[in-house]
């Protein structure tokens, strides 16, 4: 017997779409303040979209990448999320070698009726493509890999987001582990009643979505609902503002990591107008 | 809403002081809105713009009241549910209320972790000096240390007392449907004679776990046609994983299951649906249809089955479950109660030849349980098997003819199923 599972209690999550999560360790990224590392991620973003030379974006992506092991992160961290990437990434420079044709030939085949050209500039715009989406898509993991929820929800509170919208935050990450358990639960009760939600294709999968909407809804409003209950027999909306025990420490380092965030754009543009 | 509510004296106005009369509801999980302990207790205190020292001794004052100061540093989603329903008491205990109300604490918890809790709220009173109110279906050991029972039934105070006048009322707060500690003989759940025939299920040697994680370790349980068994045992024992492989939820790593004397290896759940069928805990997961019928209909329609016998199926449970008059109406309208009698009739909708049952009895007066198990009964006489998972050990005690204990992965049969109740004894906890 095998060790696969036809329905996961997940709520049926596909195995190569990468699941972003937070993987704690010690290091100095774990440690340092989500919002310098917010502002380090959007800044670093913002450059990828300012270069437009390859070896630049190559640079980019290979100083990200020296990133992951000072954060002591391995690629067994995210073997579930590599099909994803490598997939997209020969996707993309597929489509640009077969349908960008810009410079020298680089190769050419011809059968019959159909022309097949691959050229140096096609590839080269592929190559460039690929880095950009690689330097975004890890930046992005390297941020949610070491940077706590919690600690991010509580360090934007801290820095003036109403506690409100912070804590909206918090509910998500509190209730979304809890309605994908459900998800996965009403899709065993289905499958149970004799409902083929454990074979593939679009008629089954309609099937199921056609019977998870309303189990799913009630299950969702009357989780809300007690926790409305929960909160509000707490004091929670009560007052404009509120005291927090929790203090998302602020050091020195943060600053320089916020600093990059601005400066690396700048440079860029000064870059672009320069050169 | 008429009428007036009183706290020492005074009436007590909505939304004056909030926390001023604490409220606990009866799953941990729907309480808890926050990701770590500390957030969580410290959530009402913060909201009320206390100075973080204040936040702080409050934070350990009400983490002490339930035993759970040890609990401090970690987050909500690793705790076990009676750790979880602790950090709710301490929560609300945060507020300084002039009162507390639990709303069946312990209704969602095995016996260890019920024990955990129902130790605390039998502390709680001589901490706090506030009065507790516990609304249960179940008195058991609470009832000793309460100083007052209210029982209530249709809306209305049907009886009040103290510990001491249960025994002269116990016939009278059964049949309101309250469960009399060390009433068993009023439980009301006969048991027909079994008359075991074939194997309707047999588990073998089973294998099974998550990831990497190994959670049965060489089980064997075996039903025969017209005998109901309990499944027993600690949380994470298996029970559960236990059920799901059978109907191929999961994927044994080793081992057989035979459901009527074929293998169910590689077959997929909706085909072996035909011959098991399984009541999930949660009466809400298991509702799709717009009406009570079409809910009765789901199974067999899904099988290809729903013909002249299986709608004659169908029109004799309503009538047993005592929901053909609720035939028409949107499942999500009826009660707790007509919920579970929905979940269990729709699943014997489909005839199967093992009905197997994920704690049933979870939230259920003894007048439910009592439906529920003559429905059990009556199947059992029709050849069906039964197999029930429940932590209720004393219901079980009473309805089943043979039981079997799971802890850490693997199968022991228990020789006395009367002397259900005393194999808890072996799981950590003591009630």
């Amino acid at each position: 017997m095998t060790a696969a599972s036809p329905l996961r209690r997940d709520g049926g999550r596909v195995g190569w779409i990468p699941r972003i999560q937070y993987i704690p360790r010690d290091s100095p990224l774990h440690r340092a303040n989500p919002i310098a590392k917010l502002g380090l991620l959007v800044g670093a973003t913002v450059t990828v979209f300012l270069l437009d030379r390859t070896w630049e974006l190559l640079l980019a992506l290979g100083v990200l990448l020296a990133l992951f092991p000072a954060a002591r992160l391995r690629w067994w961290d995210f073997r579930a999320g590599s099909r994803f990437f490598i997939t997209f990434s020969l996707m993309l420079m597929l489509l640009h070698a077969f349908f960008v044709h810009e410079g020298a030939v680089a190769w050419e085949a011809r059968a019959g009726p159909i022309h097949v050209l691959v050229t140096w500039g096609g590839l080269e715009l592929g190559l460039h493509m690929v880095a950009r989406f690689l330097v975004v898509v890890l930046g992005s993991f390297l941020f949610v890999a070491t940077t706590e929820p919690n600690a991010l929800a509580h360090a934007l509170m801290g820095a003036g987001v109403p506690y409100r919208a912070g804590f909206a935050l918090v509910l998500a990450l509190r209730l979304m582990p809890l309605l994908r358990s459900e998800a996965g639960a009403v899709r065993e009760a289905q499958a149970a009643r004799g409902l083929a939600v454990d074979r593939p294709g679009p008629a089954a999968a309609m099937r199921s979505v056609r019977s998870t909407f309303m189990p799913m809804l009630v299950a969702s409003l009357s989780r809300v609902d007690s926790l409305v209950i929960s909160m509000e027999g707490r004091a929670f909306g009560r007052h404009p503002t509120r005291t927090f025990l929790r203090e998302v420490p602020w050091r020195a380092g943060d600053a320089t990591i916020l600093l990059l965030g601005v400066v690396l754009p700048v440079l860029a543009l000064a870059a672009r107008w320069m050169f | 809403m008429e009428g007036k509510v009183l706290l020492d004296g005074s009436e007590l106005v909505h939304g004056r002081r909030p926390g001023e009369v604490a409220l606990v509801q009866q799953d941990p999980d729907s309480h808890l809105c926050t990701l770590t302990v500390q957030d969580e207790v410290a959530f009402g205190p913060e909201n009320l713009c206390l100075p973080p020292e204040e936040v702080r001794t409050r934070m350990g004052a009400a983490l002490g009241a339930v035993g759970a100061r040890h609990l401090l540093g970690r987050s909500t989603a690793e705790l076990s549910g009676g750790e979880r329903q602790r950090v709710a008491i301490a929560s609300m205990l945060a507020m300084e209320p002039r009162a507390l109300v639990l709303d069946e604490p312990t209704a969602n918890l095995d016996a260890p972790a019920r024990a955990e809790v129902l130790k605390v709220l039998r502390e709680l009173p001589g901490r706090l000096g506030s009065p507790v109110v516990v609304a249960e279906h179940r008195l058991d050991v609470l009832a000793g240390s309460a100083s007052e029972i209210v029982a209530l039934d249709g809306g209305a105070v049907t009886w009040r007392g103290g510990p001491k006048d249960l025994e002269g009322q116990a016939e009278g707060l059964s049949m309101a449907g309250v469960r009399v500690p060390g009433r068993r003989d009023m439980l009301g759940l006969d048991r027909t004679k079994a008359v075991p025939g074939d194997a309707v299920l047999r588990v073998t040697g089973l294998v099974a776990g998550y990831g990497e994680r190994e959670v049965l370790r060489g089980a064997d349980v075996e039903v025969r046609a017209g005998e109901l068994v309990a499944l027993v045992g600690p949380n994470g024992g298996g029970k559960t994983t236990l059920l799901r492989c059978v109907l191929g939820l999961v994927q044994p790593w080793d081992g057989r299951v035979e459901l009527a004397g074929q293998d169910a290896a590689g077959r997929p759940t909706s085909e072996l649906a035909r011959r098991a069928g399984l009541v999930f805990q949660s009466p809400d997961h298991q509702l799709f249809a717009p009406t009570v019928r079409e809910e009765l209909e789901f199974g067999p329609r899904n099988l290809g089955m729903l013909d002249m016998a299986a709608r004659g199926r169908i029109d004799a449970l309503a009538r047993e479950y005592r929901i053909d008059g609720l035939l028409d109406v949107h499942p999500f309208r009826l009660s707790h109660g007509q919920k579970r009698r929905v979940n269990v009739a729709s699943v014997q909708s489909s005839g199967p030849s093992i009905i197997m049952l994920d704690e049933p009895f979870i939230g259920q007066d003894i007048r439910n349980v009592r439906g529920i198990n003559a429905r059990l009964q009556a199947a059992k006489a029709t050849g069906a098997g039964v197999l029930v998972v429940s932590h209720d050990l004393e219901a079980l005690s009473a309805m089943a003819d043979r039981a079997v204990e799971l802890v850490d992965g693997k199968t022991v049969e228990v020789d006395d199923v009367a002397g259900l109740e005393d194999i808890a004894r072996g799981w950590g906890v003591e009630e």
